[in-house]
């Protein structure tokens, strides 16, 4: 259900008090109960917004332990968005959202590498699962 | 390309609806320009 609030009409004010919000363009993927799963801040080109959006979406089921339903949804911002901002991260969740149900440790170790590691090496996603990777010989 | 028609600012009303479909809400905080 996708709402749009005008931060300079004052009727709004307490709306933006209760997100503490202090820029536009705000984004915020909230549950119904008002839970925010994701915010996203600043102007995105259409396609980096859609699949900005996308992930959005797949962190809500991620952190709804729905994690079939948000594997496929990383996976859709992966198929349709790989060369956008949100593609990185959508490749590091996918694998811990395929993890997390197999327990299998190269659907997390082994998608990283076929992924972040080679197709996304300079994202800080890639960072993010440094760990798991060889350390480098001097 | 996808379009988002953006509802009025009323967030209760959307939580609601959201509850009855099994969603989630999309909130754009904005300023005329």
């Amino acid at each position: 259900m996708p709402v749009q609030i005008d931060t300079t009409d004052e009727a709004n004010a307490p709306l933006v008090e209760r997100f503490r919000q202090i820029w536009t363009p705000d984004l915020r993927v909230l549950g119904p109960d008002g839970f925010e799963y994701d915010a996203w801040q600043g102007y995105w080109p259409p396609a980096e917004f859609t699949a900005r959006l996308l992930l959005g979406r797949a962190r809500a089921l991620a952190r709804q332990h729905r994690d079939l339903d948000a594997e496929l949804a990383y996976d859709e911002v992966l198929r349709r968005f790989p060369r956008t901002y949100a593609a990185p991260e959508a490749a590091y969740w996918r694998a811990v959202c395929r993890y997390r149900r197999t327990h299998r440790p190269d659907d997390l170790i082994g998608r990283w590498k076929r992924t972040l590691q080679t197709r996304y090496p300079d994202s800080q996603w890639r960072t993010a699962q440094s760990w798991s990777e060889p350390p480098l010989r001097e | 390309m996808e379009t988002i028609s953006w509802r009025p600012a009323d967030l209760d009303a959307a939580r609601q609806e959201a509850e009855q479909a099994g969603t989630l809400v999309l909130v754009d905080f904005f300023s005329p320009t």
